[in-house]
């Protein structure tokens, strides 16, 4: 079946994939997000127990996406997984070390003897909730902004600058997407909140919560996409590979790919939509629309990254060192074999939706963290 | 080999032609080696000069002769993407093209291709760089021969243990149950070989043939390497602290009316 496609269309379809993980990360990273919130919503000691059980029953959702995220990466475009972690090494050992105290804070915060005490497991899930949206929406921005990076004949890259990944923290455009990841993911944490706890206060607290954090967001979202759309793209020929500045590549990629577009604007109105049901109509209905909204727009942006001809990983140092989907991918047999794994994807998806739904059946309130009968982050 | 005590002064760092070590102590079982390579007791196992220097009775390419094959594959796609550059439509980037596609290029020449890191205009420094491709012999020996001695142990040992406690006398063996959980920490040094083993027995290779380790490393300043390493040592022994104190108090507690709910 796979093996008789193309090396391009099979290109195509790892690239659907990624950005598809890519997606569902954002979206699940209202984990992060809600971590970030545990002292601004949770004044109460039963307060944050119960938030950090909400998110704690969750964590490893958006845990495993991530990872399986970077393994999809690197299985399908290797040459992007050794430039980018190897070359932007600090920006995502910082991301590996949020992850790493995440983990075990949920393990150890209310286990007796944990030396460090509950408190330091809850800055632990603050940082990381910091960390791990602000750093991964800078990152994935350079997919657009470009990095100093040189790739040789025999396929070797190597960073150009010695900073090693901390230099694109000071790129703006770059921030505006990290901080709008950043706010994205607390007004999830918030909506999300607002569906899965059943506590008056805390539901309160949260509706008022999510006008500081949903205007935020639209704000530095508007610059990011506003910015894209008038900023020069990195343009393929697809003739000898060469790559060359475009003016308002992106904006063309979304007019030239119609559905892309459908997708783009469906989500930026879901998500908002699910904003104003939030804070207007029914607090703990918000998360279903802004979720799927969320999943929507981030795809399409992966989407105009790396299709119609542009480079999704480019070189600001050496135009014609940028990746794309073409130069950067796995050989074809190797793209045909993950491709058959990749037809176990809707049975995992099914299998998640499944253990969302048990593990949501019942909303969250202060007589089951008491009760005995559940586990306790 | 079942075990042995290595002799002689060379190391894989000053291995030559004339190299001849033997062992000063040595358990041998027969032919062992080539059932666990080959599943047959009879074949020729090549040991470390015959990959060098080549066999020519076996069939074996010496290291020299890969390495120019490496470097020659190497050239091929340096050629073909200069091509592909300056005309992708051209008679040169056609045929240079329809060469990957060539198996007898593949077999003899492409998958060779990590070797070229090491060519040399100089036949000397080429014949100097073939012995350098050698990874520590005695570490992976000892490490190999340390996790099978241990495997085995902990073999013997579960058998011991299934057999007593299916005749009800583990209990009151004391001294038994102390050597079970003084056998957990070796499990740690048994799993830990086996890792030194795989590592450092493929060097120098990250891809077998294909890229070798020093092409394959993050160029970043040791300086660096240091920082992460003790971010991980401070953060993982913090940790580790904390893990250990959990559990001790959990085993402490001990089980909740015949186990947790």
């Amino acid at each position: 079946m796979f093996e008789t496609l193309s090396h391009l269309a099979l290109q195509q379809y790892w690239w659907i994939i990624i950005s598809l993980l890519g997606a569902t990360l954002v979206f699940l990273m209202f984990v992060q997000g809600g971590q970030t919130l545990i002292y601004t919503i949770g004044k109460t000691n039963m307060e944050r127990t119960m938030l950090i059980n909400t998110l704690g029953r969750k964590w490893e959702f958006t845990f495993t996406t991530l990872v399986t995220f970077g393994g999809a990466f690197f299985a399908s475009f290797p040459l992007f997984y050794s430039t980018s972690f190897g070359g932007a090494y600090w920006v995502w050992m910082i991301i590996l070390f949020a992850f790493i105290i995440q983990a075990i804070a949920y393990e150890y915060r209310s286990k007796p003897n944990n030396f460090f005490g509950a408190r330091t497991y809850e800055v632990f899930l603050f940082i990381n909730g910091l960390i791990g949206t602000l750093f991964i929406g800078t990152a994935v921005a350079t997919f657009f902004t470009g990095s100093e990076f040189s790739v040789n004949m025999l396929n070797q890259s190597q960073w150009e600058t010695p900073w090693h990944g901390l230099e694109l923290a000071l790129n703006a455009h770059n921030l505006s997407l990290g901080l709008a990841v950043f706010f994205l993911a607390r007004t999830l944490g918030l909506l999300y909140f607002m569906n899965t706890i059943d506590d008056e206060t805390i539901v309160n607290r949260a509706q008022t919560q999510l006008w500081f954090n949903a205007i935020p967001f639209v704000f530095f979202f508007l610059v990011f996409v506003i910015w894209l759309m008038l900023r020069d793209g990195f343009a393929v020929n697809p003739d000898n590979g060469e790559v060359f500045m475009q003016a308002n590549k992106y904006f063309h990629n979304l007019i030239e790919m119609p559905l892309v577009l459908i997708l783009f604007l469906a989500g930026v109105i879901l998500a908002l939509g699910g904003i104003t049901i939030g804070l207007f109509k029914n607090p703990s209905k918000g998360i279903w629309y802004t979720g799927p909204g969320t999943i929507l727009t981030v795809l399409s942006l992966f989407l105009i990254a790396g299709f119609n001809n542009t480079s999704f990983y480019p070189s600001t140092y050496d135009l014609d060192s940028s990746l794309t989907i073409m130069n950067a991918s796995s050989s074809h047999f190797t793209l045909t074999a993950m491709s058959y794994v990749s037809l176990m994807v809707p049975f995992v998806a099914a299998y998640i939706w499944y253990a969302w739904r048990s593990i949501n059946n019942k909303k969250i309130d202060q007589e089951e963290m008491t009760s005995g009968d559940t586990h306790v982050y | 080999m079942a075990f042995g005590i290595l002799g002689g002064t060379e190391t894989h760092k000053n291995l030559n032609a004339d190299s001849q070590s033997d062992f000063l102590v040595k358990i041998e079982i027969p032919s062992m080696l080539s059932i666990l390579a080959y599943g047959d007791p009879n074949r020729f196992v090549a040991g470390i000069k015959d990959l060098i220097m080549g066999n020519e009775e076996q069939g074996i390419l010496s290291y020299r002769e890969k390495i120019e094959r490496g470097y020659q594959a190497q050239q091929a796609l340096i050629a073909y993407k200069q091509a592909q550059k300056e005309n992708p439509e051209g008679e040169e980037y056609l045929t240079l093209r329809a060469k990957f596609s060539d198996q007898a290029f593949m077999n003899d020449y492409f998958r060779y291709f990590g070797y070229g890191n090491y060519y040399n205009p100089n036949p000397e420094i080429l014949e100097k760089n073939a012995f350098k491709m050698v990874p520590p012999i005695s570490l992976t020996f000892y490490a190999f021969h340390i996790m099978v001695i241990l495997g085995f142990y902990f073999l013997a040992l579960f058998v011991l243990f299934l057999f007593l406690v299916m005749r009800n006398q583990l209990h009151n063996k004391k001294w038994l149950l102390l050597a079970a959980v003084w056998t957990i920490p070796l499990v740690y040094i048994a799993s830990q070989a086996g890792w030194i083993v795989a590592e450092v027995g493929r060097q120098p290779w990250v891809i077998q043939n294909l890229m070798p380790t020093m092409k394959a490393v993050t160029r970043i300043d040791s300086s660096a390497v240091m920082i992460t390493f003790w971010l991980f040592a401070v953060t993982f022994v913090g940790l580790f602290i904390a893990e250990i104190k959990i559990m001790t108090k959990q085993i402490k507690i001990g089980p909740n009316k015949g186990g947790t709910k």
